[in-house]
């Protein structure tokens, strides 16, 4: 009988929750943000909106953009593209296949939040707005408030990279014992389907350590000999090895990496083929 | 007994030798073992009472606010949306991986509607249990009534739990809980066939709440990667998940508490064992739990809320030791790059998602939703993020969403 309350209990919590809908707030609120860290591809920042339940966007404008003249543009009028676009580009890919998520799910925020913009282009001028988005139209609501700032440059790195498969081992030796670097490999069908390019995948997985502040546990110094054998690698499947050069003080990864392909096949490993590649923009 | 009508227990498995006179049935490589019938509802119009619902391991158990409404009206809302009531459970074993990709044998249920055509499959990832007669083979579980409404549903009971009940459960270790239920999946699929109950759509729901979120998201990337054509994804519903988990350790250090903590010695000693760290177990439990973690997380005896009134508190500081909360050092900073490594934010999904999460959960923190918002950002994921109250309260309205909205 207990059981049975339980089961009723829950079941009456849950009717009563599951009647509700989203909540749609569709007049102004209040709410404030401010620009945390600014590096040479990267901006975090801050919104602290009183309503929890208000949808809000962003748009960070490049005003070094020769193509759209956002220099001269008011916040109000960049916000309004940022609209314009997203809007233009929910109904192009909804054409394609309905989707299940509103133009508000897939481009607004709610709650407070520290958003992240990463592949922003080293020593360039930017605005940042943020705006209140009414979920039902898709319009800007109430003020839009912005902030410019600028990127730094990125020095390029000395240090050079020899990658070599000997036997089951990864050798990888660096120009310079001193230097902190950051290596990995992944397969390569992952690497193109996830991160479009061996630099996406080298670029996104350092931001992530960096993103936990774990970045200074996973820098190499000196000469690494890693034994592939050991890590259950798919038959067949190609993989790439990536290493960089990362300065811990600019707290970015140099250019240009270094990267080697490799295949496994029938217990054994074979290099396809190393190179040079220059991510710059 | 009147709640469960055995049409037919084929005993075969872990209790075959017993019955020698039963033939193992070989479909493929699903074997079944036992198949019962048991209803949703029962015929004064509650709910079975065998339905399995997710347990509110917090210790400190929050004061809920109950809605005033008539049961028996809301219990016949439930039946108003119902399509079968009795369905088929099917368990069974089959061929799966290792941690180490090696073969093993696992188990799991297959539930159907008793009759009828069967849309989809729907690929359910369980939710975290403790002992193993909680296991989906062995229970009723709350996310099988979705069947009901036409769905061939598939729970794999993961590594460590049912036939493997005597194994470490790779605890949040994503690729190998993963591959169990896509294991399954890929099991099921031809015994399905076989047995005329063939679904009228290629594509699979992939489902999941807590462990099971996150999991489900681990499924989805498997999916994608691996079985783009014998498994097109039609919508996956995922909630209160630890996507992230260095973010829920990062917050839970911050707060110097946790909302589970049989979930400590579990994602360690599982995370360990599913990639093979051979870390120390000393480094990171203080002695009452170093004490009786295998007898307590590894006998498979205790419930999570059970193994929780074992460990007697929520005080990460009584609960694991100053090297194991500092990620920086040793053997915590290996782990933690583990935990990295299992997150689940770490690819781009190609089909529609409803991702949902209460804001007051404090057992799979909310900052885990935060975070899948973020990185997923752009895709097709309407976002449910509310105040539903407690994680255990989560489950239950996510479940009935679903069911809801499943067609």
């Amino acid at each position: 009988m207990k059981r049975f309350k339980l089961i009723l209990w829950a079941l009456v919590l849950l009717l009563v929750g599951c009647t509700g809908k989203d909540i749609m707030v569709t007049t102004p609120v209040d709410f404030t943000f401010k620009i945390d860290q600014v590096k040479a591809t990267k901006v975090k920042f801050t919104v602290d909106i009183s309503n929890p339940d208000a949808h809000y966007g962003y748009f960070i404008a490049n005003l070094n953009m020769v193509e759209v003249d956002f220099a001269h543009m008011t916040d109000k009028q960049l916000a309004d593209y940022w609209r314009d676009i997203q809007k233009e580009d929910y109904e192009a890919r909804t054409e394609q296949r309905p989707f299940g998520a509103t133009l508000a799910d897939v481009n607004c925020y709610r709650g407070n939040r520290t958003l992240k913009r990463t592949y922003l282009s080293t020593d360039t001028s930017y605005r940042l707005v943020v705006f209140q988005v009414n979920p039902k139209d898709f319009t800007i609501l109430g003020d839009v408030q912005g902030v410019s700032f600028q990127t730094p440059n990125v020095e390029a790195s000395d240090l050079d990279f020899t990658l070599q498969i000997d036997g089951s081992f990864l050798v990888i030796t660096p120009s310079d014992n001193d230097c902190s670097y950051y290596w990995d490999y992944e397969s390569e069908e992952r690497i193109y389907d996830d991160y479009m390019t061996p630099f996406g995948y080298l670029y996104d997985v350092v931001d992530m350590y960096e993103d936990y502040g774990f970045i200074g546990n996973v820098l190499t110094k000196g000469p690494v000999h890693h034994d592939l054998a050991q890590d259950h690698l798919k038959d067949g499947a190609a993989y790439v090895v990536v290493a960089d050069a990362y300065d811990p003080k600019q707290g970015e990864l140099s250019y240009p990496f270094k990267m080697l392909r490799f295949q496994y096949r029938n217990g054994t490993f074979y290099t396809i083929g190393e190179e040079n590649d220059d991510h710059q923009d | 007994m009147k709640k469960l009508k055995f049409s037919l227990l084929l005993c075969l498995g872990l209790v075959a030798c017993q019955h020698p006179a039963v033939e193992y049935l070989d479909f493929d490589t699903f074997k079944v073992y036992s198949v019962q019938t048991a209803d949703v509802f029962m015929e004064d119009g509650s709910l079975n009472p065998d339905i399995k619902f997710m347990e509110d391991g917090n210790l400190d158990e929050p004061e809920t606010k109950v809605a005033k409404t008539e049961a028996a009206t809301l219990v016949r809302d439930i039946l108003g949306v119902s399509g079968s009531n009795t369905l088929l459970h099917i368990a069974g074993i089959y061929k799966g991986h290792d941690v180490d990709k090696s073969p093993i044998e696992l188990s799991g249920k297959l539930i159907l509607p008793e009759s009828g055509p069967i849309k989809n499959l729907v690929l359910v990832s369980h939710y975290t249990i403790g002992a193993n007669y909680e296991c989906p083979s062995e229970t009723f579980p709350l996310e099988a009534i979705i069947a009901s409404k036409g769905y061939a549903v598939v729970i794999a009971d993961y590594i460590g739990f049912g036939i493997t009940a005597n194994r470490i459960h790779p605890y949040m270790h994503t690729e190998s809980t993963a591959r169990s239920v896509v294991d399954m999946a890929l099991a099921v699929k031809p015994y399905l066939k076989h047995i005329n109950r063939e679904p009228e759509s290629e594509e699979v729901i992939l489902f999941g709440y807590s462990q099971g979120g996150s999991t489900t998201m681990a499924v989805m990337d498997m999916l994608q990667d691996e079985y783009a054509h014998e498994f097109p994804i039609k919508h996956v519903y995922a909630g209160g998940g630890p996507y992230d988990l260095a973010a829920t350790f990062d917050y839970s250090m911050d707060v110097g508490v946790t909302g589970i903590p049989c979930a400590i010695p579990m994602i360690v000693q599982g995370v360990n064992v599913g990639e093979r760290l051979d870390l120390d177990m000393d480094v990171f439990f203080e002695k009452n739990l170093l004490d009786h973690y295998d007898e307590w997380i590894n006998s498979k005896k205790y419930t999570v809320k059970e193994i929780n009134q074992r460990i007697g508190t929520n005080d990460l500081r009584d609960i694991m030791t100053p090297a194991g909360r500092d990620r920086s050092q040793g053997e915590t900073a290996i782990l933690y790059k583990a935990l990295l490594k299992n997150s689940t934010l770490n690819f781009y999904p190609r089909s529609p998602i409803y991702l949902f999460h209460s804001r007051q959960d404090q057992t799979v923190p909310f900052v885990n939703a935060v975070r899948a918002e973020a990185y997923f950002k752009g895709y097709d994921i309407h976002y449910d993020f509310g105040d539903y109250g407690v994680h255990a309260m989560g489950a239950v309205r996510f479940v009935l969403t679903v069911y809801k909205e499943l067609p």
